[in-house]
């Protein structure tokens, strides 16, 4: 069984909260999911090359040229904080 | 203790559309307006790919004598922070464009380990709150990574200049680092045996002689820390314009975890014999090219460091070098022409400066019809008014008299005008040319050719 | 008599000689989904596809499709139509523009009746991850319907409307195609945009149709396929005439069936059904192998590394700062992120990309993921390897017919092991179907075809055949 710091470690990676009450449940489905995972380390394959798409296109390009788009207001449509000219978000500092 | 030193840049390209998407590449635009569905991470959207930033990266690898990955990937670069607005970047981490690469700065070669293609984020502004401008979100970037093999902030500096002198007259980004289309974090580690030192990253440097002055500083300071026998931590620390120094902004986590995998939105690129030589076929003329040919023509150094670090002078030059004697074209460029435009804050090309009048006036001055000293009237009336070069000349009375018989007659007649001084010459005495030459500018209201008239004064004067 | 019910090319006569007209479509949609209340729609397009009707009365019937309701599934983007994945996260989001098979739809005036119920993000096998509740079953209402394309499928089955579009990622439309009795097919990766789709795992998910029959699903097909310019991983490889093989002889195709696909895991009476249908094809003089394929049982959790790893990933976006819900209790960045995303995904969606993240951090990466993507490449090329020597694989599409809802719902793995016999298809990028071939305790039994890349027309070859020969009463929903 996995334990409590690893959840809370996978869950900050996936910007998530875990509630102390969920805790349990997640340490037990978590763990089923990744024993389900470690059987691909036990096949044995000699394959090298990998697969990331079964898309078999090569160089798919635009050209240099911009194109029109919708303008800012549709761009902010669904934003929930906008200030001005900009979305904001609480004050981040390097 | 030895110092090592690695360098990562940033370089924003100037396509006219972003790398991923196809709005406009132009930060300095109205907040957010160069901004479409794909810039915003929206639901269901998905990358294009534009093909002149590859293109450009193509000619960066040429030029910085990288080896290319003809078949190539995206791979994602996975965090959240609001400038990143699909909570991951687009990057090259497996397969970046260029490896192993190189730039020759005076006596040592900078090694390059890679270059790669990714996305800018937004611009964050800081106020109250933290407000986005996602005008820079998915314009082009370069980033360019050396190995760690310098060892001063003097070959830091040589290497930046250069690597910005290269990209520039690639023509491929604006490299202004105060601008934030170049940017420099640079890697420090001291150590005293064979084994690299701990390394600290200086980031946020806002010029290429601040890198410098950060990474000497920042030796200078691990030294003394080693001296002491203190232990350096690893740490990220931002240079201090004000004091000079460098302040720690954060030790470092256990590694960032970026959660690289390739992106499966972007098929492979392969870049063939064909695509490459096409590349080649049309570089520009680079730095180091136009350096061995200016010297060749004549042009001394001094002038020649001016003409290349100043793009838009060289531009011109490059367009009437083989029309015009290059050293005067280069004299007047790098001297007046430079400073007036320096003093009034213009560019070359919006300066009343044309292609024809340069080479009308060089001419004149390489045939000597006026003097330097009324070429350097002439510029300045050029570049205030734009009047085409030989009506200034008529205008101003400036015209040289270099005609043979016309020198002739006015020697001549200051010579019949004045036997006592043809007897002083005879005599021996220096001053009588003196004299005589005064009294032929006079005649001729100084616009006689001063050499042609004292070739021709002696040569009178030896025959009485 | 409902018009509905007829068949595309009855409907679409009827409309051409103004028997009836596209609002009587649209005004019996509507009333069948108030009859039927199988929660099929998260939003409904009431208003538009009315007005849409009644302008399509002044132009001419120049396409099948033309007039059609169509329900469309609410992972697809609608332009001024809310789109929201059946996620709390995007409940009050209203798209700014239109998926790349939504314009394709338009072109042909079909219209769209609403945005249907689904998994959310299209996680799960059931529909009942959805935050606006699970969708029923229209052949018994306390079964699933599968998922997750939940409504999509329920819709088309209760006769609301006779075509829809889902989406499939491990088998998100044959599994619910499968369990109500319906023909759904996943194209080949790269045949439909999938540029306007809300990403699950970028390099599994395809567009496809739900229908009645074989012959709507291929007419569908035809119209929304396509190269895209907005969706790089789309093949320019031509559209085909999908319909132009069907009925046509099917005596000289060779078929191959896994034995994976027939083991002691799935169903017995189901694999009697499958039998029955081998049998059938053998008569009509059909070559029938039995076959191995390599490393299909790594298929799950194959599928968990790529597309977990993929979804964590593609759902990093919500993160409440340009779209989606709004909360107001955090005291910076990192709150606001965290508790937008702790309230506005479910719990399936949190465990998936909690999985994702997990599986592609650090050392991981190189562990897990990567050795996925090389034994994605060795099972692919297993597929590969048999379909140079047979026209078409077929097997069941699941391993039982529909079961109660609320069953297991604890069990992290099951909705994996649901798509035991879909995900692998999903793995190579082969189009599949998944058609209707009997029954178990009066519940639909599905049949998986399998083709080569960009032969959907000899899926459909061989679905219309065994549809016409078997000619099942279908109509076996109240």
């Amino acid at each position: 069984m996995i334990k409590e710091e690893k959840v809370k470690h996978i869950a900050d990676l996936a910007k998530l909260n875990i509630k102390d009450e969920e805790m349990a449940k997640y340490q037990i489905q978590l763990t089923d999911i990744l024993s389900e995972i470690d059987k691909i380390l036990k096949v044995d394959i000699q394959e090298e090359e990998i697969m990331i798409t079964p898309s078999t296109n090569q160089n798919c390009f635009s050209e240099d040229v911009p194109k029109p788009h919708l303008p800012k207001e549709d761009m902010f449509k669904n934003a929930k904080r906008v200030k001005g000219d900009y979305i904001i978000v609480p004050k981040v500092i390097e | 203790m030895k110092p090592t030193i690695g360098i990562e840049v940033h370089v924003e390209l100037k396509s006219m559309a972003k790398v991923f998407s196809l709005s406009k590449n132009n930060f300095n635009d109205e907040e957010n307006t160069n901004i479409n569905v794909i810039d915003l991470g929206y639901p269901g959207v998905l990358p294009r790919l534009n093909k002149g930033v590859i293109d450009d990266a193509l000619k960066a690898c040429i030029a910085l004598n990288f080896n290319i990955n003809r078949l190539m990937h995206f791979d994602r670069k996975n965090y959240f922070y609001p400038d990143l607005p699909k909570g991951y970047q687009i990057t090259q981490q497996d397969t970046p464009i260029g490896y192993d690469g190189y730039v020759e700065i005076e006596n040592k070669k900078i090694y390059l380990e890679r270059m790669h293609i990714e996305e800018d984020t937004c611009k964050s502004l800081h106020t109250t709150d933290t407000l986005l401008n996602f005008n820079r979100a998915g314009v082009p970037l370069l980033e360019i990574v050396t190995k760690p093999c310098i060892s001063s902030g003097k070959e830091a500096i040589e290497y930046l200049e250069k690597l910005r002198e290269t990209l520039l007259y690639l023509g491929i980004s604006d490299v202004k680092i105060e601008e934030g289309s170049m940017r420099c974090d640079v890697n420090v580690s001291v150590s005293d045996t064979d084994k690299l030192g701990t390394k600290v990253e200086v980031k946020n440097i806002g010029s290429i002689s601040n890198v410098g002055t950060a990474i000497d500083y920042e030796i200078q300071r691990q030294q003394e820390l080693l001296a002491n026998g203190e232990v350096i931590l690893e740490q990220t620390r931002r240079f201090d314009d004000k004091t000079k120094t460098t302040i720690l902004m954060r030790y470092k986590e256990t590694g960032n975890d970026y959660r690289y995998f390739p992106e499966p939105d972007i098929p492979y690129v392969y870049i063939d014999d064909e695509w490459l030589e096409n590349i080649k076929n049309n570089m520009p003329i680079l730095t180091d090219e136009l350096k061995d040919k200016y010297i060749k023509l004549g042009i001394n150094n001094n002038n020649i460091k001016t003409i290349i670090a100043n793009k838009e002078i060289c531009n011109f030059l490059e367009t009437v070098i083989d029309k015009v004697n290059p050293n005067i074209a280069a004299n007047l460029l790098t001297g007046d022409i430079l400073s007036y435009l320096n003093k009034n804050y213009i560019k070359l090309e919006d300066s009343k400066l044309t292609k024809d009048n340069f080479i009308k006036l060089v001419d004149l001055l390489d045939k000597k019809t006026i003097s330097s000293k009324q070429g350097k009237e002439v510029i300045n009336i050029l570049l205030n008014t734009g009047k085409d070069v030989l009506e200034i000349v008529k205008e101003n009375n400036m015209e040289q008299i270099s005609d043979n018989n016309l020198v002739l007659d006015i020697v001549t007649k200051v010579i019949d005008a004045n036997p006592d001084s043809v007897k002083d010459f005879k005599e021996g005495k220096d001053r009588a040319v003196k004299y005589l030459m005064g009294q032929i500018m006079k005649e001729s209201k100084g616009q006689i050719n001063p050499a042609l008239a004292n070739q021709t004064l002696i040569a009178e004067l030896k025959k009485k | 008599m409902r018009y509905l019910d007829l068949d595309i090319k009855t409907i679409n006569e009827k409309l051409k000689n103004k028997e009836i007209k596209p609002i009587d479509l649209v005004n019996e949609a509507f009333k069948r989904i108030e009859e039927t209340n199988l929660n099929c729609f998260i939003t409904l397009n009431k208003e538009e596809a009315i007005k849409q009707a009644l302008e399509l009365e002044k132009q001419e019937v120049d396409n099948l499709l033309f007039g059609l309701p169509i329900a469309i599934k609410d992972n697809i983007i609608t332009k001024d139509l809310r789109t929201t994945a059946a996620s709390h996260i995007l409940d009050d989001f209203i798209p700014v523009y239109d998926a790349t098979v939504i314009k394709k739809i338009k072109e042909k005036n079909m219209i769209i009746i609403g945005k249907t119920n689904m998994d959310e993000f299209a996680m799960g096998s059931t529909g009942e991850t959805s935050y606006f509740g699970n969708t029923l079953n229209p052949w018994d209402k306390s079964l699933v319907p599968g998922g997750s394309s939940s409504g999509s499928a329920a819709c088309v089955a209760a006769g609301i409307t006779p075509l829809s579009l889902g989406t499939d990622t491990g088998g998100s439309i044959r599994q619910p195609s499968s369990f109500c009795g319906l023909v759904g097919l996943k194209p080949t990766y790269g045949r439909v945009s999938r540029y306007g789709v809300i990403a699950f795992a970028s390099s599994l998910d395809q567009v496809g149709p739900i229908t009645r029959n074989v012959y709507e699903n291929a007419l569908l097909l035809n119209t929304i396929s396509g190269y895209d310019e907005n969706d790089l991983t789309s093949s320019k490889e031509v559209v085909k005439d999908y319909t132009s093989l069907i009925d046509k002889d099917v005596s000289n195709l060779k078929i191959a069936v896994p034995h994976y696909y027939m083991s002691d895991t799935i169903d017995k009476e189901v694999r009697e059904n499958i039998v029955k249908v081998i049998d059938l094809l053998k008569n009509k003089g059909c070559q029938i192998d039995y076959v191995d394929i390599d490393y299909l049982e790594y298929a799950i959790p194959l599928y968990q590394v790529i597309a977990l790893g993929e979804a964590s990933s593609n759902l990093a976006r919500y993160d409440g700062v340009r779209f989606g819900l709004k909360i107001d209790d955090f005291k910076n960045i990192d709150e606001l992120y965290k508790n937008t995303r702790s309230q506005g995904f479910g719990n399936e969606v949190k465990r998936r990309i909690m999985i994702g993240s997990y599986i592609l951090s650090g050392e991981n990466a190189n562990i897990y993921y990567y050795k996925a993507l090389k034994l994605r490449k060795a099972m692919t090329d297993s597929f590969k390897k048999v379909l140079n020597k047979y026209d078409l694989i077929i097997g069941p599409t699941n391993t039982d017919v529909a079961y109660k809802l609320g069953t297991k719902q604890d069990d992290a793995l099951k909705s994996f092991y649901d798509d035991l016999l879909t995900i692998p298809v999903n793995m190579a990028g082969l189009p599949a179907l998944s058609l209707p071939v009997g029954f178990k305790n009066n519940l639909p039994i599905g049949m998986h075809i399998i083709g080569n890349y960009f032969q959907e027309d000899k899926i459909y070859q061989l679905a219309s055949f065994v549809e016409k020969e078997l000619n099942l009463d279908l109509k076996g929903v109240k």
